[in-house]
């Protein structure tokens, strides 16, 4: 297949799937390219959106690629959507979340003992806005749940998987007591 | 965000505060809640009203007031060994880092998240791809769905199926009819009882067209309800006699 046909049938893609589009669907469609093919081509398009200072760039994001607006043109949109300011997080259920998104697969329990306040309020609010879902039970007195990110949370922090996480201060803590959360933390980092 | 207090004894973070008197390496005795509640006060006067940031210190200084008020309850004897094992300061110390850490990862993610509502994809349409998306991501061991999930599914269930169908249905009698009917009735009979104009086998709906009908009908001047003795049978009629009026009745 000639690339320019291949970048137009990526491109029109990822205009009609408002969600992140996963390689293997492109590939799907386009049987003649492999994924190394699809990620020159994708950019290709990036380059030639920055140079021709178009509207739209395609960002890698939750285990896909998706066309989105370019950040400049965010007040008009915005505008357009009725929607004056991003709907925030509150500081609280961003740390909640942080903690999540770094241990998961993490209890309740673990995540208070790590803030020293109640999370019940702030889970809430996470597992409604879907950024967090429960992963399973802990095999523990109790079996608790266990919680972890969404690819909806990939979504809203544009990253393009759980290992796209900006690096901790420190990687690893010691861990000092036997009944600290023992299998859960560091595993994360590695194989996540 | 870091909330910071300045207690007699004590002057920086809020957090670290609580986490002293928790473990009694500050005597929580000697920190005044009021001077802190004027400080928290003072700070929402000048903030305006962000909620977040307003609720942020609320939690902590919560706990104080638990912590101040546990103290002045008599201690059990013994305590079990489960919850108030003191804490080494070394532990003390990872904790604060370790909590320290995610706030600062907090604060990059919220930075990640006002970036990314900078960039706007279509709106969202009909889920064929997220949900292919996420159950590749999620590895092959099928989970428990949350009740969030549920209800989250049976909104998208909802919002599928259409508008609800209403069953509208005619008017079989009208104000107007009736009014006529009363008047001709009235004219014929000059008086009826109350009781004869509501036979049983009328429509709830019916009987209530007549009930307006003969207030309008009363309204207008051309009927009158009266009891000839208290707690006598109400009649209607359209002869204009001397009443009695209710002590204390409307004029």
């Amino acid at each position: 297949m000639e690339a320019g046909q291949a970048k137009r049938i990526i491109e029109a893609l990822l205009l009609v799937f408002g969600h992140p589009l996963a390689l293997k669907r492109i590939a799907e469609v386009v049987p003649e390219l492999g994924a190394a093919d699809i990620r020159r081509l994708i950019e290709t398009l990036n380059a030639e959106y920055a140079s021709g200072a178009r509207a739209f760039t395609i960002q890698e994001v939750a285990g896909g690629y998706q066309l989105v607006t370019d950040q400049a043109l965010a007040p008009w949109i915005r505008h357009a959507l009725q929607s004056p300011r991003p709907d925030s997080v509150s500081v609280a259920s961003m740390e909640t979340l942080a903690i999540i998104a770094y241990r998961q697969p993490i209890t309740k329990a673990e995540i208070e003992a790590i803030r020293g306040v109640d999370a019940t309020a702030a889970l809430d609010t996470l597992l409604e806005r879907g950024f967090v879902r429960v992963a399973g039970r802990k095999e523990s007195p109790g079996r608790p749940f266990l919680y972890g990110t969404t690819t909806e949370f990939l979504r809203h922090f544009g990253l393009a998987s759980v290992d796209a996480l900006p690096r901790m201060a420190t990687p690893t803590i010691p861990e000092p007591s036997a009944d600290e959360p023992a299998s859960a933390p560091a595993a994360i980092a590695s194989n996540g | 965000m870091r909330y910071d207090v300045d207690a007699d004894l004590y002057e920086g973070s809020l957090s670290l505060l609580v986490e002293l008197a928790k473990l009694g390496l500050v005597d929580v005795f000697l920190i005044k809640l009021v001077g802190l509640t004027q400080q928290y006060l003072q700070r929402v006067k000048a903030a305006g009203i962000d909620l977040n940031e307003l609720a942020e210190p609320l939690p902590l200084l919560g706990s104080l007031v638990a912590l101040k008020a546990r103290g002045l309850l008599p201690q059990p004897p013994a305590p079990a060994d489960d919850e108030d094992v003191p804490i080494s300061l070394e532990e003390l110390e990872r904790r604060l880092k370790e909590y320290e850490q995610f706030k600062t990862v907090a604060q990059l993610l919220a930075e990640l998240h006002a970036l990314q509502h900078q960039h706007f994809a279509r709106l969202p349409g009909e889920g064929l791809v997220a949900e292919e998306l996420s159950a590749a991501d999620e590895g092959d061991v099928p989970l428990e769905v949350s009740l969030t999930d549920l209800m989250g599914a049976f909104a998208k269930v909802l919002e599928k199926a259409g508008a609800p169908i209403y069953e509208v249905k005619a008017e079989p009698w009208t104000v107007e009819q009736k009014l006529q009917e009363l008047r001709m009735l009235l004219t014929v009979r000059r008086q009826v009882r109350f009781l004869e104009l509501f036979t049983s086998q009328k429509s709830k709906l019916e009987l209530v067209v007549i009930f307006l009908a003969l207030l309008e009908l009363m309204r207008q001047h051309a009927a009158l309800a009266i009891q000839e003795h208290p707690f006598s049978e109400i009649l209607i009629t359209v002869e204009r006699r001397r009443l009695a009026r209710p002590v204390g009745g409307p004029g």
